[in-house]
């Protein structure tokens, strides 16, 4: 065992014993040379104070990206018993059902290298982006409540996207009982003008293409033939969905407290999933979750538009259809097989993707054989992933994987680092057009200031949590 | 946002069915500085350059972070961003921490006190009321597009405090850096050492 209590499972998987209040282990899937950044960062502590929580089943788990988070580490994965267990919003994050949307086209790499600019320059003309980003309309209570039930099926209702998207998001892009008497208005004011934008920090929109073929058959199926143009974005339920987390983590202090739930931390506030404030809490998160769904919807559709706007071409002609998009901040209740025996859980993954293996109900009919795609993004200058789910996934991770590369160096640090330097053209001498709203958004969002995600990669594939697909290069990026 | 986009959105959420057609063409200006090849299909087209606004390229020396006020101190979380500031009294404390909050959301020093409104804010107990106070800010900045740059405390106890707050609508030309997604209880303080009022917020952004 290391100074840090950390006790080697296998080289990929690390273990703090029960100890103490904690009612399970901590486990914490790196390898050894990640293991320095993650216990620098005080993250696996956190992954520790989770293990205490009322109702945790079988370990409180963390991801290869695990960093630092508010009470829950970001990375970290905690299932709960739907009697016993508690619900907490610190265990989604402030932007509820961030997530990511793959799209790929019939274009190949070459259709598009020339106008690549051109193609940035429609998209950044179409979708809004950056700070408190806005349609420069506001949508009436009734529409917004709508939206919240109906997800992404709103924004295909009014003629943004098809029915076949539908097939090929997380949930079908509709959690079934939100509860939009469960949010406040406030939370409804921040969410009125902000449906189809980007927002800001790490979130982005990215033209690439399938570089790499690691799976012939998954990628065959998902449509990522090699040098395939593929459309990524990445954003979540903005205003609305920070709201909802700020409200709930009051009313969760005071529900720690009225149901003597003690906690190693404040910020792991939470109450009983089966308790009045636990039911509201999900039922609100389930509005914003249903939120970000149509908003991604909606700024899959301004691509698209984007797309033929740039090339000239009608969308047939381009062809941009969903291979699949994920959740990455969300808790859901979930059956899982647990030492033989089937329970009804509530899983909350933070900055963790759900990673289904071949056969679940859950995966659209194409994807049974393949397995659920996990969409791995890394920074803006080198590669993403296309992974699928297993089997040792379900029977681990109750189904989860990493989400991204995680920060290596902090936004200040970031910017001290690019002082100087021209970011915009040090990506464009790698043949990534980039464009942002602000040029310091630039420098704190730099590759350099992110991990190699293919480090994360690694873990979770040699964990056996995920199997590759495929890799992706960036050809141009819009950061928020 | 330039003409065009505006109207292609409006039709997007308003039911109207969009069509492709009516994005408007734009594309990067030459500042871009893409290979000499793109340059020149550039300067060849007619397509409409990107507002100046939206142009990122160049380098990055001006952060603004070195201009800030002795009183004031950046905190470095790694994914996060928060504050350190420092006070002869409670109020300047106070109205120092709103202050900072726009420091790090945009060029503040160039915010024109145009409009004055009263913020009336009451919690729990005094670190709590200052979350209160810089997330009501945060709210009426988001949802009303509003910068402001003045924060003048007029009545103040522990548990509430309202406030007379300047500032002026953001435009095209307003350049905000960052969103603050919350204001967080993490490492919240505010308390008097040697005579010193101080205090620390960290911000989920």
């Amino acid at each position: 065992m290391s100074d840090v209590g950390l006790k080697k499972i296998h080289d990929f998987l690390w273990e703090i014993p029960a100890n103490g209040a904690m009612r399970v282990p901590a486990r914490i899937y790196a390898s050894r040379k990640m293991l320095a950044d993650i216990t620098a960062d005080n993250a696996h502590r956190q992954a520790a104070n989770v293990a205490q929580l009322p109702g945790i089943v079988c370990a409180s788990l963390a991801m290869p990206d695990i960093h630092w988070g508010y009470g829950f580490p970001i990375g970290g994965v905690a299932a709960f018993d739907i009697d016993e267990g508690i619900v907490s919003p610190g265990g989604v994050g402030y932007d509820i059902n961030c997530g990511v949307r793959l799209m790929a086209s019939i274009l190949k790499r070459s259709d598009i290298e020339n106008v690549i600019s051109d193609l940035l320059a429609a998209l950044f003309s179409a979708i809004p982006t950056g700070i408190g980003s806005s349609v420069g309309m506001k949508l009436a209570r009734k529409d917004l409540e709508s939206l919240a039930r109906k997800g992404a099926a709103w924004a295909v209702e009014r003629g943004m996207g098809t029915q076949e998207d539908l097939e090929f998001l997380e949930e079908r892009g509709c959690m079934a009982d939100a509860g939009p008497d469960a949010v406040s208005d406030r939370a409804w004011e921040r969410g009125a003008c902000q449906i189809g934008t980007l927002g800001s920090g790490n979130h982005f929109l990215e033209v690439g293409y399938v570089s790499d073929v690691y799976d012939e058959r998954a990628a065959r199926i998902m449509g990522l033939d090699a040098d395939a143009v593929t459309l990524t974005i990445h954003c979540g339920s903005r205003g609305f969905g920070h709201q909802v987390c700020d409200d709930y983590l009051g009313v969760m202090d005071r529900a720690a407290r009225r149901y003597n739930i003690a906690l190693p931390d404040r910020q792991l506030a939470c109450a009983p999933i089966r308790s009045e404030e636990g039911q509201q809490y999900l039922r609100a998160m389930r509005c914003a979750v249903n939120y970000a769904f149509a908003n991604r919807q909606a700024i899959a559709h301004m691509a698209r538009m984007a797309f033929s706007a740039a090339l000239r071409r009608p969308p047939a002609d381009i062809g941009l259809r969903t291979v699949y998009e994920v959740a990455h901040n969300i808790a859901k209740i979930e059956n899982h097989t647990v030492d033989g025996r089937a329970r009804r859980l509530c899983v909350h993954r933070k900055g963790a993707t759900r990673a289904f293996a071949p056969c679940s109900g859950e995966l659209p009919q194409a994807y049974r054989s393949a397995g659920q795609p996990v969409l791995i993004p890394g920074d803006m200058g080198r590669y993403s992933y296309v992974l699928v789910g297993t089997e040792r996934a379900m029977s681990e991770s109750f189904g989860s994987a990493c989400h991204g590369a995680g920060r290596r160096m902090s936004r200040q640090q970031a910017l001290k680092n690019a002082r100087g330097r021209d970011i915009a053209r040090e990506l464009a001498g790698r043949n990534v057009v980039v464009m942002a709203g602000d040029r310091r958004t630039l420098g704190e969002e730099m590759p350099d200031a992110y991990k190699d995600v293919a480090d994360v990669v690694e873990v979770v594939v040699q964990a056996g949590l995920c199997r590759p697909v495929a890799r992706l290069r960036p050809l141009g990026c819009i950061k928020g | 946002m330039i003409r065009g986009e505006r109207t292609f959105i409006r039709d997007l959420v308003s039911e109207k069915s969009p069509r492709w057609e009516n994005v408007p063409r734009m594309s990067c200006p030459g500042r871009m500085r893409l290979s000499a090849g793109a340059q020149e299909r550039l300067a060849s087209s007619a397509a409409r350059p990107i507002a100046d606004a939206w142009c990122i390229a160049g380098r990055l020396e001006d952060s603004c972070m070195d201009r800030k006020p002795p009183w004031l101190e950046l905190l470095d979380p790694t994914a996060d961003v928060g504050l350190r500031v420092r006070a002869p009294a409670l109020k300047t404390l106070f109205a120092r921490a709103a202050w900072g909050m726009f420091f790090l959301l945009t060029d503040v020093r160039a915010v024109r006190p145009v409009d004055t409104r009263t913020v009336h804010v009451e919690a729990d107990d005094r670190a709590a009321l200052l979350v209160k106070w810089l997330s009501e800010l945060n709210f009426i900045h988001q949802v009303e597009r509003r910068v402001f740059c003045r924060f003048v405390i007029t009545e103040m106890s522990s548990r509430s405090l309202i406030a007379e707050v300047s500032g002026e609508p953001l435009t095209s030309a307003t350049n905000v850096h960052m969103e603050i997604k919350a204001v967080t209880y993490h490492g919240l303080s505010v308390r008097r050492e040697s005579g010193i009022w101080k205090a620390e917020v960290v911000f989920d952004v």
